[in-house]
């Protein structure tokens, strides 16, 4: 059963189109992320599945209910959908507790502290929110709208407006709490290395459409077009022709699928695939180091091909300790190494 | 957060139809309140017209009006320049420094607003008869409107940053260049806005004026009221439009000195300095004004009651029966002014729309109508339109209402800001209806805002003596009628007890302003989280 279905979606404010046409399903997995640039119409979904706002038209399904169509607007508080917007949105004058008991019902407000202790901020329930960190506030604000035991959760850019060592815990706390409450959520988010590390499955929104959506290894590895490729992860998108499952382009020939029909393609080349030494390979081509990002694991070098092509290749500490240089300037040879994702190219 | 996108209808007309869908209502409702709170302005130009052009000609354009124009001007360069020095230098020393009793300060400073002016005229004229003219008149009003230069002028500077001073002074700017080049820029909007609701004060002021002899348009107009109604609503004219003018005056600089907060993250409190060797003088010229502008009038008032035969004064029960009429109408007034402004509110702070601006924008020009333009406005539409009205409390409370409802949206405004919609959302998402949802959130959230609107319009009302001594009806005696019918007869000690009174009711809704003024508990949460466009409404 999907969690989420919606079909044939749109909206617009002020005359201004955020979501045309829009059609998705999300399964009832663990975690779906959607993930897209700012203004890809990420906040505007989640407010309609919300029940915030109206679409203009199309139907949205929750389970096997319809919550909208052109009859139907279920009101968001019959939803039972938790929402976590982009800075907690927590209600300043309420403390920790109280926020979190606001949907409960007298009865159960032991539930509160349970939560409380479940996000990790046992102690701290009679703060009000100015006197919590950034951190601190999502951690309520996820506590609040898991108190009322919704069907799914809504995450609006959760980690935005953390800092870089403080969203990677975080990432991993709610992801446990997720779990451990065994609730579906959908999370939007316009950080790659979120998408692919929490979520069972990406969506990958572009100006108002599902360009692609599959695990994140399989949108990694094996896009469905070379606009989701670029998306997702350091891509080098290169013109070549196919003969008998090889491509031959800039860095020679490279193995594409044996079902790959002969014509003209756009390979997709993932920059640690691309093999770097001092001395020729087999089939290798001889490149020039342009700037070189460090990242201490791993390095990513631009590299010049001698006909003026572009191309990133990842290359990991142990090659460099290998005694690789990886200077600006030196001239180096490279090789593609393994089976690599093509797709035709369209005539126009 | 409005579209460029260029279309062949108008701005306003295509935003309010967008906007139709969800809560339009609001924006007619707007609409409705705006143009009856701008009907006095169209009553005032349909009494002149029927006063007729030759007598506006006669009245505009004589010697005397040239007078009470120059009048009018040079009163108001030498009030607002000293006004905005006090208030200036006195948020400084609330804001910036280590005061001792800082809190109690806060709220010393701001008690000279209970004071009437034409109290605070008739205490410095009763202690020397000789003091009258320009000078006596500046005096008297500078005292009675730093005020309002000091309170915004205190908000912005808790608002600004301390980082920006700091980066400053390690570009090699001294103390001194630092505030010139840095602080007052950033303050600059409170200081223009402050300034012109102290020019707009002195249009309307009648009652210090008249006692200190200072002619302007406004006492002009209460003169010629008594005797010839239309040359009075012929000298509106000009009134209106000198307010009109500051106005506009105000939004074209307010938006040229708009200043933005550029980090909202790392936002914090500035360090107040210490004042070491400094504290003694500093507290010194602080008691010394608030001496001034609250000891010298409430001094003058038990001296002069003290002093008076025990027979001369006025009974208890005379004295309670104006303090229940003023309450009464004052309050009645300020939650007619609050109630009104609580739909403008939410409509301009919701969505922002050219449509939206302009229908809120419209309602603060009743604020360059002075008192007495706005009760002549009254009288000549009951006379004309519904006499049964005439003569009754009813057109006194909506004088109140109208005169003072640009008071009443700013607060209400502020605290609609502080409830943005987003949280009704979640509440919604929680499980919770509509109604439970205004109940526990957006009205605990706006709760002290609506408060402190209804304290400032019940203040001000109270204290207020021009449109309550045209409007009240005959035999109803508020605590300013009594007290203007007694000094006008020099019966001083017979005036005083109501004048006490006034300030004493004036003097706590004057305090739990200057608290309110001053809270910091989750305004800063507010303003860091909500000031972010994005986060004001759903990506558009």
């Amino acid at each position: 059963m999907s969690a989420v279905e919606i079909r044939g979606v749109s909206k617009s404010y002020d005359g201004t189109a955020v979501l045309s046409d829009f059609t998705l399903t999300v399964a009832d997995t663990f975690i779906t992320a959607i993930l897209g640039p700012s203004g890809s119409g990420k906040t505007t979904l989640l407010r309609l599945i919300a029940g915030f706002d109206r679409p203009d038209a199309g139907m949205i399904m929750l389970g096997d209910l319809i919550v909208d169509d052109a009859r139907t607007h279920v009101r968001p508080e019959r939803r039972g959908i938790g929402y976590v917007p982009q800075d907690g949105a927590l209600f300043p004058h309420l403390d920790a507790i109280r926020n979190i008991s606001f949907g409960l019902d007298r009865g159960d407000r032991d539930r509160a502290g349970d939560l409380l202790d479940l996000v990790g901020l046992t102690g701290l329930g009679h703060r009000y929110p100015h006197e919590l960190s950034g951190g601190q506030q999502q951690r309520v604000a996820l506590a609040r709208a898991l108190a009322i035991r919704p069907k799914l959760v809504l995450l609006d850019e959760p980690f935005s407006s953390l800092d870089a060592s403080l969203r990677v815990s975080m990432r991993r706390d709610i992801a446990r709490v997720l779990a451990e409450t065994q609730t579906p959520s959908i999370i939007v988010t316009h950080d790659q290395d979120e998408a692919l590390s929490l979520a069972n499955q990406v969506v990958i929104l572009d100006e108002g459409h599902a360009l692609a959506h599959g695990s994140p290894a399989d949108l990694y590895r094996t896009p469905i077009s070379a606009a989701a490729a670029r998306y997702l992860g350091d891509a080098n998108l290169l013109s070549a022709v196919v003969d008998a499952g090889v491509a031959r382009c800039v860095l020679g020939g490279v193995q594409v699928g044996a079902d790959m029909p002969s014509g003209p393609v756009t390979v997709l080349v993932r920059p640690e695939q691309l093999r770097v030494s001092t001395a020729p390979m087999q089939g290798s081509v001889p490149a020039t180091i342009g700037n070189v990002d460090y990242y201490g694991h791993d390095s990513l070098a631009e590299l010049t091909l001698d006909d003026g092509t572009m191309v990133t290749a990842r290359l990991t500490d142990s090659a460099a300790m290998n005694s690789i240089a990886i200077r600006r300037g030196d001239r180096v040879h490279v090789q593609a190494v393994g089976e690599m994702v093509a797709w035709p190219q369209t005539i126009e | 957060m409005t579209s460029s996108t260029a279309t062949a209808t108008p701005a306003p007309l295509r935003a309010l139809r967008a906007r139709r869908g969800r809560a339009g209502w609001l924006v007619y409702v707007s609409i409705v309140i705006a143009l009856g709170l701008l009907s006095p302005l169209v009553l005032v130009g349909l009494d002149a017209r029927q006063a007729g052009w030759t007598e506006i000609h006669r009245v505009l354009f004589r010697a005397r009006s040239q007078r009470l124009l120059v009048n009018t001007v040079e009163l108001s360069v030498v009030v607002v320049t000293a006004a905005a020095v006090l208030g200036t230098a006195a948020a400084w020393c609330t804001e910036r420094c280590a005061l001792p009793l800082r809190r109690l300060w806060t709220v010393l400073l701001v008690l000279p607003i209970a004071v009437p002016d034409f109290v605070a005229g008739y205490a410095w004229h009763s202690i020397r008869p000789t003091f009258t003219g320009l000078w006596a008149a500046a005096l008297v009003m500078t005292l009675s409107t730093y005020p309002l230069i000091y309170l915004p002028v205190a908000a912005a500077l808790r608002r600004a940053d301390p980082g920006v001073d700091e980066v400053a002074r390690s570009l090699g700017l001294g103390r001194a260049a630092t505030f010139m080049r840095v602080t007052v820029p950033q303050i600059r909007p409170a200081l223009i806005g402050g300034s012109l609701v102290v020019i707009l004060t002195l249009l309307s002021e009648y009652g210090a004026f008249e006692i200190v002899h200072f002619q302007t348009f406004t006492t002009e107009i209460f003169t010629e009221f008594q005797f010839d109604q239309a040359a009075a609503s012929a000298l509106s004219v000009p009134l209106v439009l000198l307010g009109l003018l500051v106005l506009t005056g105000e939004s074209r600089i307010g938006r040229r000195g708009r200043v933005s907060r550029t980090a909202s993250a790392a936002a914090r409190l500035a360090r107040r300095r210490r004042l070491g060797y400094a504290t003694a003088p500093v507290l010194a010229a602080l008691s010394a004004l608030i001496a001034l502008a609250v000891g010298v009038p409430i001094g003058t008032l038990i001296y002069w009651m003290q002093r008076s035969e025990r027979s001369t004064l006025p009974a208890a029960a005379t004295v309670g029966k104006a303090t229940w009429a003023t309450v009464d109408y004052s309050a009645l007034g300020a939650v007619v002014a609050v109630a009104l402004a609580l739909p403008i509110a939410i409509m301009a702070v919701r969505r922002t729309s050219t449509a939206r601006r302009l229908i809120e924008r419209s309602t603060y020009l009743t604020q360059s109508l002075p008192g007495v333009v706005i009760a002549l406005s009254l009288v000549f539409f009951s006379i004309r339109y519904a006499y049964p009205l005439y003569q009754t409390s009813l057109l006194l409370v909506a004088a109140y209402a109208i005169l003072h409802f640009p008071l009443a949206l700013v607060c209400v405004k502020v605290s609609v800001v502080q409830a943005p919609p987003r949280l009704g959302d979640i509440g919604r998402s929680l499980g919770r209806g509509p109604a439970a949802v205004f109940a526990r959130v957006t009205l605990p959230l706006i709760a002290p805002g609506l408060l402190a609107g209804f304290c400032l319009v019940f203040l001000t009302a109270t204290t207020e003596l021009t449109a309550t001594l045209v409007l009240a009806p005959t035999g109803v005696h508020t605590l300013a009628t009594q007290f203007w019918a007694y000094q006008s007869e020099a019966a001083y000690g017979a005036a005083a007890p109501y004048a006490l009174v006034i300030i004493a009711l004036a003097a706590l809704p004057g305090a739990l302003l200057g608290l309110w003024f001053d809270r910091e508990r989750y305004s800063r949460l507010a303003t860091e989280q909500y000031s972010r466009p994005a986060a004001l409404e759903p990506a558009t």
